[in-house]
Formats: structure tokens, C-alpha cells, sequence
């Protein structure tokens, strides 16, 4: 079940949480684009991603992201981290020319050991930011602004609203479904299946006797859900209002900008080529600069709240 | 004057499964009505073609004086509303405000009246504190109670209850009958269907419709249809505990005639 509480929403009012769940989704894919621009130099590499770890860092604590769970699910990721290292040091990069050091007669290349920790320091920072994301918006507002942004398919006659309402109600589903998975595997338990113990095939075939009466049910559970809410007059093509307004502020703008900035930094040194010969004192500027601004911001904004009540 | 004429109805699921066969009755506006009969004898399946959501025979319904065809349903059915047995998997929304919503939303009221009318409802069943729960983390009955304001956020003429209670605890049986009773005090013209399996609630209605293997086996008031213990254990049902009382004291040449069982003790 652990696993499934990771990255959970969590209620708490911060600066994040009451960002236009559009706006959040827009900053995350900026951000992705930052995380993955490459460059020339190593240096310039692990400067610009320390830059990066340490902004999406203060993003979780604006957010009050609990780094416990984040340093979780970096050690979910031990089994690909071991992968990614030992394919890398096995497989010689290009143009690697430093040995760090020798077993026997394999060499061992700084490259291979830089390229490997370049993956996890993305892949970490991804999922941070996923997290950030999903701990500070509800999955409804998700869903909302997933239908905002597809708003544009209906042009191709796509059923925007039907896929977002199918979301919606999985999304309301997934604690009963799991409440019921529960309420199975105590009846199969109490009848004798044991899901936790024994051989993979025997542990294969108890887990079906979870699955069909799952089904079973959650068929059951499709088609009265469909019958109350035809009862309650929903019609999917005809013509409905909305309760829940998305509400763009200057607070989603200049969020929107910060993120903007930052990718189009990344953007710019890639291009322009900056190493670490480059007076650096440019963009560690202006990402510290917008760093610092945004965490006072988030206290200032959080301070000023707190005055309020 | 008569709200639900139903005229020669028969539904089969299969060329088997015959759920109703050759029903003809009506039902007067304003009343509680109780539908009551044992498992598969018919009774959801009636409820279910009274809402259109399963096609009946050709001009075999008639509600409000209109006939249930399927130009008609969707006009019928936002004067009507229904209430399911399983409290789950009638809950759309994420929370108990967005649960309300829904209905609101498919009526196409105007944004800036939601929550007021919301906030009405959620106060006619109890449910202001718990506007902002999820599903999970309500009770069965509060989650029917939700069910209920749904239902009568849109005004409905008609009210079916689909053994609603039959799934909760005897504190959600209570609440959600208190309830019913409160909504009819406060809307006498309102018509309720109450399909139950529970005796003792059918007692307290208007009418009695009793079915049977997809036929009505009798119609009428409660204490003339609920006195016959013979008639009723033929249909599977027993008699409420307040008339096999008084039969009782009867036999030993006691008279009482106290609805419940409060008022027979007090007589006594």
C-alpha cells in the first residue's frame, strides 16, 4: 500500500497548492525541459543540474512535499540505479579518455560514472517534480485541467468531456476498488488462499481469485453507477454547466514566468555553449536571483496569510 | 388525481428471465407508497422501468399523464428521482459537494446558484459539516443521506426508493427512514415509492403494492393487506411484529388498535 500513498494528494495551503492546477502542469513540462537540455562540458552539466536540484528542492519545501517520501522513492529506484551504473561502466562511452580507475583489466571511465549519475540526477529530479505536483493538487483539478487543455481536440470532434468525466470517476473509484481488493483477500484468506507465501505459480494463481471477483464486482459497480447517474439526468452530449471554476491569477502569472525563465536559460547556455571557463556569474545570477525570489515569496506569501487569520 | 398509470406491463431480460409480467395498476399523486416482495420477485426491475432506464412495453407507462416512450423519458425522468440500494456506486462525485453538484450540473443551473442550493439540501439531511468529505470517509447512511439530497436538489415529483436502507447498519436504517419521513412532512404533494424488503417500514405507508414472481398479488392499505399472515408468508414475507401482536391479543379476546408498538403498550 506504500507504494500507493507516494506522491498522495495532501490538503495544506501553500503557495503551490493554490496555483491554477493548469499553471502547474504548464511549469512542470517547462521544467522537464530544463532537466533534459544537455551541454557540452560536465562541469557546466552538474552546475546547471545542482542549480535545478536545489530550485526543485525549495519547490518542495514552498510545497511542504515531505522529502521522506522523496528520498523513498529514490530508493525504489535502487534496482535501476545499480542497472544504469553497471551498464554504463561496462559499456565504454565514446569518447571517454580518463580511466578512474582498473579492475583487473577493465577500465573504469570518470565519463561512464558522470553519465550514469547525470540519468539518476534527471530521473530523481522528474520525479520530484511529479511529486510536487501531485501532493499539492487534488487528482480532480488534475482532471479539470486535462480537459482544459484538450479543449481544442473538440474541433476534431474528440470526446474531451466524456475522457475527463472517465477519469474523474476512476479517479473516485481507486479507495473503493481498494477497500474492496481488501474485503477479497480476507475472504479468499479466511477460505484458505495464501497470497503471501509460496512458490510464484501457486501466488499467481491466489492472486486470481482476487482478480475475478474483483472484476465481477467492479462490473457490477460500472453499471449501477450508470444507471444513477442516466436516473440523475446526465447526458454526455447535451448541454451541461460546470461547478468548478479554474481561476488564472497574477500569482499563476508569475509563476508561469519563473518557469518560463528558467527553461529559456537552460536553453541559452545549451546553445550558447557556456562552460565553466565562461564568466559564470551570469546565469548563476539570474537562477539565483530567481531562486531567492521565489522562496521569499512562498514565506512572504505564507507569512501574509498567517497575518491574516 | 393518478401520477403513474401502469397499463398491461411485462419486461423479460431473456426469453427466460420474465421480470414483470402483465401489471396493471396506479398510483395517486401524493401518497407513500410501498412496494415490497421477496428477492427477483419483480420489484427493482419496476423501479428501474418507472426511470426509463430499462424500455418497457409500448404504452404501458404513463407518468404525470405522459407516456414513457423515448421521446418522453428524459423530459419524465428530471421530475423524478431515485434513490439505489448500494450507497457507492451512486456517489459520483469526489466529494459530498461535488456529489451535489453533479445533478446540478446535468439541470444546467447557473454556476453562482450551485452553492446555494447545495448548502440547502446538505442542511435538509444533515450533511453541511461534511460538504468537503470523500466518500471513504463517510458512513453508509451519511453516504444515502447525500443520495437523498441529490435527489431532492432537482425538485422531483416523484421519489423512488430502491431499498435504499437495505445495506446499513440499523443506525443508517434509522437515519435514512427519519429522513424520508421529514422530506414527506415538509413536501406533502410529493409522491414516494418505497421498494423495501423491511415490513415494518411498509406499515407506515399510505399503500401497499405487494409483488410476486413479476405480478402484483395485492394493492391496497397497509391494515387491511398486512393482517393476513397465511397470504403474506405465500409471497415469502412475514407480517409487521405490531399486527401479529395485536392478532395475538386478539385470540385471547384482548382489542387494541395501535399502529405501533408504542401506542398498543400505552393502551394496554
Amino acid at each position: 500500500m506504500s507504494s500507493i500513498t507516494l506522491g498522495r494528494y495532501t490538503p495544506r495551503d501553500t503557495f503551490i497548492h493554490r496555483l491554477d492546477p493548469r499553471i502547474k502542469i504548464l511549469s512542470l513540462i517547462l521544467l522537464m525541459v530544463a532537466i533534459f537540455i544537455s551541454y557540452s562540458t560536465w562541469e557546466m552539466t552538474f552546475i546547471i543540474g545542482g542549480i535545478l536540484l536545489v530550485f526543485i528542492f525549495l519547490l518542495a519545501a514552498i510545497s511542504k512535499t515531505s522529502f521522506k517520501s522523496l528520498f523513498k522513492s529514490l530508493r525504489a529506484m535502487w534496482f535501476l540505479i545499480i542497472f544504469l551504473l553497471l551498464i554504463n561502466i561496462l559499456v565504454k562511452p565514446r569518447n571517454a579518455v580518463n580511466i578512474a580507475f582498473s579492475i583487473g583489466s577493465l577500465d573504469i571511465y570518470w565519463e561512464s560514472i558522470f553519465q550514469s549519475l547525470k540519468i539518476i540526477l534527471r530521473l530523481f529530479l522528474m520525479i520530484t517534480l511529479t511529486m510536487i505536483l501531485t501532493t499539492s493538487t487534488k487528482p480532480l483539478d488534475l482532471t479539470y485541467a486535462l480537459e482544459w487543455f484538450m479543449k481544442p481536440l473538440k474541433l476534431i470532434r474528440f470526446p474531451t468531456h466524456e475522457v475527463a468525466m472517465t477519469i474523474s470517476i476512476a479517479l473516485r473509484f481507486i479507495p473503493t476498488l481498494l477497500i474492496e481488493v481488501e474485503r477479497i483477500m480476507k475472504a479468499q484468506t479466511s477460505r484458505g488462499v495464501d497470497f503471501k507465501h509460496g512458490k510464484i505459480s501457486s501466488r499467481f494463481k491466489a492472486i486470481i481469485s482476487l482478480i475475478v471477483p474483483l472484476f465481477i464486482s467492479s462490473f457490477q459497480r460500472a453499471e449501477e453507477l450508470a444507471d444513477s447517474m442516466e436516473a440523475r439526468g446526465y447526458n454526455p452530449k447535451a448541454k451541461r454547466t460546470t461547478y468548478h471554476k479554474l481561476h488564472f491569477a497574477w500569482n499563476d502569472l508569475f509563476a508561469l514566468l519563473l518557469c518560463t525563465i528558467f527553461m529559456a536559460a537552460t536553453i541559452v547556455f545549451s546553445a550558447m555553449d557556456f562552460t565553466i571557463k565562461t564568466p559564470l556569474f551570469v546565469p548563476w545570477l539570474i537562477i539565483g536571483i530567481c531562486g531567492v525570489l521565489f522562496y521569499l515569496f512562498g514565506i512572504g506569501a505564507e507569512n501574509a496569510r498567517r497575518h491574516k487569520k | 388525481m393518478k401520477i403513474i398509470e401502469v397499463n398491461h406491463l411485462s419486461y423479460k431480460y431473456n426469453e427466460t428471465d420474465v421480470a414483470i409480467n402483465d401489471v396493471s395498476f396506479s398510483i395517486d399523486a401524493g401518497k407513500y407508497v410501498a412496494i415490497i416482495g421477496h428477492n427477483g420477485s419483480g420489484k427493482s426491475t419496476f423501479a428501474k422501468l418507472l426511470m426509463g432506464l430499462l424500455e418497457p412495453n409500448e404504452n404501458s407507462i404513463k407518468e404525470f399523464g405522459i407516456t414513457l416512450d423515448k421521446k418522453s423519458v428524459h423530459e419524465l425522468r428530471n421530475r423524478m428521482g431515485i434513490v439505489f440500494q448500494n450507497p457507492d456506486n451512486q456517489f459520483v462525485g469526489a466529494t459530498v459537494r461535488d456529489d451535489l453538484a453533479f445533478g446540478l450540473e446535468n439541470r444546467c443551473i447557473k454556476r453562482e446558484d450551485m452553492d446555494a442550493i447545495i448548502n440547502e439540501y446538505a442542511e435538509k439531511v444533515n450533511m453541511v459539516e461534511f460538504l468537503d468529505k470523500e466518500p471513504e470517509n463517510l458512513s453508509g447512511g451519511q453516504k444515502q443521506r447525500v443520495a437523498i439530497a441529490g435527489v431532492l436538489s432537482m425538485n422531483p415529483e416523484i421519489v423512488i426508493f430502491d431499498e435504499a436502507t437495505a445495506m446499513l447498519d440499523p443506525k443508517g436504517k434509522r437515519e435514512i427512514r427519519e429522513t424520508i419521513l421529514k422530506m414527506k412532512r415538509e413536501n406533502p404533494n410529493m409522491t414516494i415509492l418505497s421498494i423495501t424488503h423491511d415490513i415494518e417500514e411498509a406499515y407506515q405507508a399510505d399503500e401497499v403494492i405487494a409483488f410476486n414472481d413479476g405480478k402484483v398479488v395485492f394493492q391496497g392499505k397497509p391494515e387491511e393487506v398486512l393482517k393476513d399472515e397465511k397470504q403474506l408468508q405465500d409471497i415469502g414475507l412475514d407480517i409487521p411484529f405490531v399486527v401479529s401482536l395485536r392478532n395475538k391479543l386478539e385470540a385471547r379476546g384482548i382489542k387494541v388498535d395501535g399502529k405501533t408498538v408504542e401506542e398498543v403498550v400505552e393502551q394496554l
